[in-house]
């Protein structure tokens, strides 16, 4: 199992990168934390004839945090585990560390990335997931400038994107939590560390009566792309309570149409994905409440 | 001088946790040639072309070879224990104008590294005009026969009957049907299959490394392939990363490096890889039973009867083993007045089914332990109660169980089956859990099952001792390690049957070089059999260095006294000699101090024992874990009881595999494997397994002289069992049934939801 | 391409094709075979070598990437012939029965154990999940990690005192 050959190159700056992609196209693959393609690669499910390694390029790293906007910036090629340690992760976005715990394990986190994984677009992806219900956005760049859109725009399928050939994922930009806010993810694995059967995510603002008066979820691994929920959302306006909770997660029953695979029933994720939804409101909305009362 | 019986440390261990193991893959002699198989996309397929143009024209690649290029070898494999109620089918070791399962090969590459050869295996093109793939052994055997020239898919029927057999359900006032189910499991040794081969063009001997359970069944093996004498080729098996049965017999790819090492003149290494591993060396499990237990109301055992399904696969590498030992192992440690069982064996388009761990014993064991559970729940009475009421009794021994064996009845020696049980029953709190307890979401219940195991008991292994220049005694024996530390117990042995330090000991195994004869390593036999062999050695090995001694000193061999290492002449201590000075004489001598000995089974061993589990259920999302679990386990003389528990634990831990995590899923129209990656086949991982408490009862074998027994299968034989049986406790309240492997949440998900909650 | 890096203490220059895998390129041009290759694809943790001190898969490292980095496999753990903590633990604890596996581990716990952090026992299986064992069940490689765990904290002087 080993791949087929390939010609490498060890880009220096963004801009060699850009270049390169839109002279070979399709031709070409990025090479991030290597812990999605190398396997595809060694494997020969991709073959491309050239890869492109990103790995030193310093102006994807690092990470920082504007008053003024309120807005994380976080380079695409920050490591899983960094999302674990860093301060300014666990200050403005901390969902994206309870998120990485959750990825595969310990030397897959020293590798993988944050634009990788959400690059890659696996359906059962973790980051993915959060930086939905978080509202972020992805700074892509090319030769013809840098744009940026929202996460939820991004994915088109099982492992697609609408990420064009010529386009690099740069950073992604993770709105901080309003006040009053609380979030969770949870998920169902059969080992640690494995893709899960399925997970769910959620965002709850609530008010000064601790009612919940904005709310975003997102659901992975029961649809061809982590999906949000939007019928979730406004359904737990006012909510405040497990069986409201229970109630608004329900709306997932229309929403989604899980495949039945080698692990599990497609009946089994779908009611998997209501349960952990139910689950993981009820953890935010704990926190939201908890927050709310450490600032009363 | 009492290693018998020590947790001693192994002598292996150094060289591996330092990464100076020597594992098949790593050896790479100057000048070696790789291969790569090009294997068979389809399940079941007519060959139409093979192209190898574009390959062969690839820059270092050396050649492609297909059926017709490799004719003097494309004969069938030597059929691994021969049977004469199978209809045996082995594959040549590269497919001739059909292919029968998904990775049989069709041609193979040789090329200057792995890389090249993978790719030029990628640009070989293969014709292929599917057929249709039997992948139901149900439905298999009156279906249009995979074979060409055979008239049926049914490979072989085995049939079993004591007593009145079927027949005497009639005489129960109470029978319990059961359909059970196990899922396709592949054993997964952590080293792929593998094979260096060296031809010596000027000698015309091969050598040959494999990591194989057995060199000289290997070497067999292989001469009769290539058509050399035995004695041209020597078969080491280095360090081995598992074994497991997987590596019992030879394959394909074995036949295709060493003729092709001899062809080229050049060492020829195939280092088989992960996807290979599932898609070519042999699988288990993948049985399905309909069984009846008739019981009377008292719960007393009338009649046990099993019809069921072996879906071999497309070959019968090692026979029938695997339905047979199945077949025999259900009774157990029970009485059992009647009982039938009827396998059939059917031929399907997938992988060939071999030995893995157990190789029937936990299927057996599955069968009778969910038939005593399904028994006690129609009842009414407790699940430990009937299991009481049925084990035999220390008054019952020695029990003949009717299973005709070297033609008379099996027979199990003594045991205090009960005591054993009863240790567990109060060790995993069975009072507690057996009215199903809940925890918040989660809902606790508690299974017990018990097993016999069958170990050793056929042919024969040596050991050869032989006093080395430094004055250290090498044991070579035909048996090799692939992980299970003989060369630490053997020495323990060597050391107490010879009254000398352990440190004086160097066990050499696996290589045909090192001793004349052996069969090698499975069915839990080394102990038993090169144990034994190295204890009977001793005696004549300390009178051959005795009549040595005596000699040099030119006194009787009586008047010399053997103490620790040192021979002297009895009451004149100043002339001794140390062994290394005895050994340095005999070289001087040109004396070879050398005593083989070969121990035949009588029979086999049966050691039995209780593993008993908590699982907790969450009844939100049907995750299960095992909280606790506890097993006893008569391993009869212990030699290393700190080995025991690693093999123990070890195999339990594959039997939770099998109960909770692992099945080839074959889709049934095409017969493509699905989830042929260790991504979504799921191997036990440290997260999900439990911490065991292990106490061993010893109760020493009476068919050989050390009291030995094998140890290393009773652990995968009842977690099937206890688990199943502790989940339905646990979900008492819906009823469900875990009579299908593995048990999955969503499986479990499913009964509730179609069952509704009561 | 020419790459040069840090392999056990010693730089290496060397020439190898682009698409060779770290593990193999350690494996088959320098030798040191404790690194194992036994899934290929990121799951069994067998080829678990330390970059730069952190554990990564060197089978989904290109050896072209291993440019410029401090590479340590198991055959570097031990200084001098003094086994490591880790090592001497697995020895005593029976934490290995094939040893296929065991590199991968021994590389995992030695990074655990430089970390310098308390685990608990479940801390210490999540933490090992990303290797498979076949032979063993885990429990005394648990044992083993714990053990080792202990005594660098009980001789260490940087460890934290929690």
């Amino acid at each position: 199992m080993k791949p087929a050959p390939f010609n490498y190159l060890r880009a220096a700056t963004v801009d060699e990168v850009l270049q390169k992609l839109q002279e070979w196209g399709e031709e070409a693959k990025v090479l991030a934390g290597g812990q999605s393609l190398m396997p595809l690669l060694n494997m020969r499910l991709a073959q491309p004839r050239y890869i492109i390694d990103v790995n030193g390029l310093a102006e994807m790293t690092g990470m920082n945090w504007c008053p003024e906007t309120q807005t994380l910036t976080v380079g695409a090629l920050t490591r899983h585990r960094e999302l674990l340690q860093h301060p300014l992760i666990e200050t403005h976005a901390p969902l994206l560390r309870e998120a990485a715990h959750f990825i595969g394990h310990l030397a897959i986190r020293s590798r993988g990335t944050l634009g990788g994984s959400i690059a890659h677009a696996d359906p059962a992806a973790e980051l993915p997931l959060v930086v939905i219900a978080l509202g972020g956005t992805l700074v892509i760049q090319s030769l013809t400038g840098e744009h940026s859109i929202p996460i939820e725009e991004f994915f088109l399928g099982y492992y697609m994107t609408i990420l064009k050939p010529d386009e690099l994922i740069t950073a992604v930009k993770i709105p901080g939590l309003a006040n009053n806010t609380g979030y969770a993810i949870t998920e169902f694995a059969r080992r640690h560390g494995d893709f899960a059967l399925a997970s769910a995510a959620a965002v709850v603002t609530v008010d000064e009566r601790g009612t919940i008066i904005k709310a975003r979820c997102a659901v992975g691994g029961v649809a061809p792309q982590a999906i949000r929920c939007p019928a979730v959302d406004v359904s737990l306006s006012g909510a405040r309570s497990p069986g409201d909770f229970a109630q608004a997660a329900r709306q997932l029953e229309n929403m989604i149409e899980p495949p039945d695979d080698v692990q599990a029933s497609g009946e089994y994720r779908r009611y998997l994905a209501v349960e952990l939804m139910s689950q993981a409101i009820g953890v935010a909305y704990a926190r939201a409440v908890a927050t709310k009362e450490a600032r009363a | 001088m009492g290693y018998i019986g020590q947790r001693m440390t192994r002598v292996e261990d150094e060289r591996l946790v330092t990464g100076k193991g020597r594992y098949v893959s790593d050896i790479t002699p100057p000048g070696t040639l790789h291969l790569a198989i090009v294997r068979s996309l389809h399940a079941h397929a007519k060959i139409t072309g093979l192209e190898f143009e574009a390959a062969r024209n690839l820059a270092g690649v050396v050649g492609v070879y297909g059926p017709k290029d490799l004719e003097p070898i494309m004969r069938p494999l030597p059929k691994g224990m021969p049977d004469p109620r199978l209809r045996a089918q082995m594959p040549t070791p590269l497919a001739i104008d059909r292919v029968h399962y998904v990775g049989e090969p069709v041609a193979v590459v040789v090329a200057e590294n792995r890389y090249i050869a993978e790719d030029a295996a990628q640009l070989v093109e293969v014709g292929y005009e599917p057929l249709l793939a039997i992948t139901d052994p149900v439905e298999g055997e009156h279906a249009p026969p995979i074979h060409l020239g055979s008239q049926s898919n049914l490979a072989a029927e085995v049939h079993y009957m004591v007593g009145s057999g079927a027949a005497a359900l009639s005489g129960a006032d109470h029978v319990v049907e059961v359909t059970l189910r196990l899922g396709r499991v592949v054993g997964h040794p952590m080293e792929p299959r593998g094979i260096v081969a060296i031809f010596n063009p000027d000698t015309k001997s091969l050598l040959v490394y494999a990591g194989t359970q057995g060199v000289h069944g290997f070497r067999h093996s292989l001469a009769e392939m290539l058509q050399m004498p035995d004695n041209r080729i020597r078969v080491v098996a280095p360090d081995t990363g598992g074994g497991f049965g997987l590596k019992t017999r030879i394959y394909a790819e074995d036949v295709l490096a060493a003729y092709l090492a001899v062809q080229l003149k050049r060492p020829i290494k195939w280092a088989g890889d992960r996807r290979e591993e599932f898609m070519s060396t042999n699988q288990e499990r993948d049985q399905v039973h309909y069984a009846k237990i008739g019981v009377k109301s008292s719960g007393e055992i009338v009649a046990v009867v099993d019809h069921f399904f072996q879906d071999q696969g497309a070959y019968t590498p090692s026979g029938i083993i695997v339905p047979d030992t199945t077949a025999i192992c259900i009774m157990g440690p029970y009485r059992v007045p009647h009982f039938e069982a009827v396998g059939k064996v059917v031929y399907t388009n997938k992988v060939s089914v071999g030995p893995y761990r157990g190789a029937g014993r936990p299927q057996g064991t599955f069968v009778m332990e969910r038939l005593l559970d399904h028994a006690a729940d129609a009842l009414g009475m407790d699940r430990v109660q009937i299991r009481r009421i049925n084990l035999l009794t220390p008054d019952q021994f020695p029990y003949h169980n009717g299973i005709p064996a070297r033609g008379a009845s099996m027979t199990l020696p003594y045991g205090e089956y009960q005591k054993t049980m009863d240790q567990v029953v109060a060790a995993i709190d069975y009072d507690t859990f057996r009215n199903p307890v809940q925890k918040g979401d989660w809902k606790l219940g508690v299974g017990v099952a018990n097993y016999l195991e069958m170990s050793g008991g056929f042919g024969f292994e040596g050991a050869k001792m032989r006093l080395l220049e430094d004055g250290r005694i090498e044991i070579a024996t035909g048996s090799s390690s692939q992980g299970q530390g003989h060369r630490t117990a053997i020495a323990q042995v060597a050391a107490d049957r010879l009254n000398l330090p352990f440190e004086q000991f160097v066990v050499v195994e696996g290589d045909t070089d090192a001793i004349e004869r052996g069969i090698g390593t499975f069915g839990s036999r080394t102990m038993m059999m090169t144990g034994n062999a190295t204890a009977q050695a001793a005696p004549g090995f300390r009178k051959r260095l005795l009549e040595y001694a005596a000699q040099i000193f030119e006194a009787a061999p009586e008047d010399l006294h053997w103490d620790l290492g040192r021979i002297s002449v009895t009451g004149v201590p100043t002339r001794s000699l140390s062994l290394a000075e005895l050994a340095h004489h005999a070289a001087s001598e040109n004396v070879t101090l050398e005593v083989a000995a070969y121990f035949d089974a009588v029979g086999p061993a049966f050691g039995m024992g209780t593993h008993g589990v908590v699982v907790a259920i969450n009844v939100k999302t049907w995750a299960i874990e095992i909280r606790d679990y506890r097993i006893c386990h008569d391993g009869g003389v212990l030699v290393n009881p700190l080995l025991v528990e690693g093999q123990t634990i070890g195999g339990t831990v594959q039997g939770i595999g099998t109960a909770l995590f692992e099945s080839l899923i074959i889709d049934p129209e095409s017969g493509q494997p699905l989830n042929a990656t260790f991504l979504d086949y799921l191997l036990p991982a440290a997260g999900e397994m439990p911490d065991f408490k292990v106490t061993e009862v010893e109760y020493p074998d009476p068919t050989n002289p050390e009291g030995f027994k094998g140890v290393a299968e009773g652990g995968i034989m009842p977690p099937m069992a206890a688990i199943c049986a502790a989940v339905e406790n646990a979900l008492r309240p819906w009823s469900i049934h875990a009579d299908t492997l593995p048990v999955t949440p969503s499986d479990l998900f499913y009964q509730v939801a179609k069952g509704g909650i009561q | 391409m020419t790459v040069e890096f840090e392999v056990n203490g010693h730089m290496v220059t060397i020439d190898v094709p682009e698409h060779w895998l770290l593990a193999d390129v350690l494996r088959n041009q320098m030798d040191f075979t404790g690194v194992h290759l036994a899934c290929e694809y990121g799951v069994c943790g067998a080829c678990t070598v330390l970059m730069d001190g952190e554990p990564v898969r060197s089978c989904l490292t290109l050896a072209v990437q291993a440019a410029g980095r401090r590479i340590t496999t198991v055959e570097g753990l031990a200084s001098e012939g003094q086994l490591n903590v880790v090592q001497q633990a697995f020895i005593e604890h029976h934490a290995l029965q094939c040893g296929f596996c065991t590199p991968g581990f021994v590389v995992t716990a030695s990074y655990l154990v430089n970390q310098n952090r308390e685990m608990t026992r479940e801390q210490i299986r999540e933490a090992l999940s990303g290797n498979l064992c076949r032979c063993t069940g885990y429990q005394k490689i648990v044992d083993a990690v714990e053990e080792a765990l202990r005594r660098h904290q009980a001789t260490d002087p940087t460890a934290e005192d929690n």
